[in-house]
This record gives structure tokens, C-alpha cells and sequence, in this order.
């Protein structure tokens, strides 16, 4: 039997973050993936990324 | 072999679920945790152009841009980094719901990206596909 799947769905954004301390603008293009399983390997690897204890602040393009 | 869809079904699709967004909808960004059942803590809120869409024109070739997004001059910020993003009905019902990562490898996204109280947060283009073949 084959293991049939569903596509799936996306969303894509553009977003910029005008900070409030700096006036500084960051822009972030954003992919979301409208799954349950692609939404846990992305939130793996944001949980991962937030483990680091560095400055919060980061540039942009 | 992946299921595909006609152009038709496919904006059958996409349309089906942004009017289902309707009217007053809003872009909202979570930290993580967040389900389309139990949407997290929201970082920053977004009312979209309010028409009976979600605030998106009609799709063409399965996608459906969004018209303009009013920004968050005062974003409620949090410590933990935005790891979600949903668009909500009026009533504040996720109707679409998805982690979120950043697209591009130039971008440094090592820390996550943290929204602090008061920053703004503002979209320029945002796209919706609810069947990408």
C-alpha cells in the first residue's frame, strides 16, 4: 500500500520590525507550512534556537 | 506520486478557507506552543483589510494575496520568540494556523526572532495557498 500523503498548505509573508529602543527596522520574510508535521520540525528548530542565551536583538535584511 | 489539484480546485480551495477568515480577520503572531484549537500567548495583532475574504482579494493560481495590513504601533512583546502566526476571524477563531521560520539563510534568526513590548510590527505582503499542487 502506498503512503499517501496530503499537500500541503503555506503561507508567506513579508514583515518589518521597527524596534522600539533603536528606531532601528528589521525585515524578515517569513515561510509558514500549514501542517502538523511540518509545523513540528519548524518548531523544533525554533525551540532550538531560542535555547541560545545571547543578545535577543539581531539584524535584518 | 503527490496528489495535484486543477487551478480550479485549487482556488476553490484557497477561497473556501479565507472566507471562512470573513470579515474584521487579523494576522497575529505566537510564541511557542500555539495550536489552531489553543493559539498561544500573542506577541503582535494585525487587523487585516476587513472584507468578507480575510482580507485577501480572490485567488489566481491557487494563491490569494492579502490587500492591506494595518501595522501593530505598540506590540504586546514577548521574551520568548515568535514561532507561530495565525489568521484570525473577528471573533478571535484561528481559521489558519502555522509555525513560521524564516525563508531566507542570510537572515540571522539564531536568537529567534523576539518581538519586545512596544516595537511595531508591520506586514507587506503576506500570500495564502491552501493547496500548493
Amino acid at each position: 500500500m502506498s503512503d499517501l500523503k496530503g499537500d500541503t498548505g503555506e503561507v508567506h509573508m513579508t514583515i518589518q520590525i521597527t524596534r522600539k529602543e533603536t528606531g532601528k527596522v528589521e525585515e524578515y520574510e517569513l515561510v509558514g507550512k500549514c501542517t502538523a508535521e511540518e509545523a513540528e520540525q519548524l518548531g523544533i528548530a525554533t525551540s532550538q534556537e531560542q535555547s541560545n542565551g545571547s543578545d535577543p536583538q539581531h539584524s535584518g535584511s | 506520486m503527490a496528489v495535484t489539484h486543477s487551478t480550479a480546485a485549487r482556488n476553490a480551495a484557497t477561497d473556501a478557507v479565507t472566507a471562512q477568515i470573513g470579515t474584521g480577520a487579523k494576522l497575529k503572531f505566537h510564541i511557542t506552543g500555539s495550536t489552531v484549537g489553543t493559539p498561544s500567548a500573542t506577541v503582535a495583532t494585525l487587523p487585516m483589510t476587513s472584507n468578507a475574504n480575510g482580507g485577501f482579494g480572490a485567488s489566481a493560481s491557487g494563491t490569494a494575496t492579502a490587500a492591506a495590513i494595518t501595522s501593530d504601533t505598540n506590540a504586546t512583546g514577548n521574551a520568548g520568540a515568535v514561532a507561530f502566526a495565525s489568521l484570525q476571524t473577528s471573533a478571535n477563531v484561528a481559521v489558519v494556523h502555522c509555525a513560521v521560520a524564516a525563508s531566507a539563510s542570510d537572515i540571522n534568526m539564531t536568537n529567534g526572532l523576539v518581538v519586545a513590548a512596544g516595537d511595531t510590527v508591520s506586514c507587506s505582503a503576506l500570500t495564502y495557498t491552501a493547496l500548493s499542487a
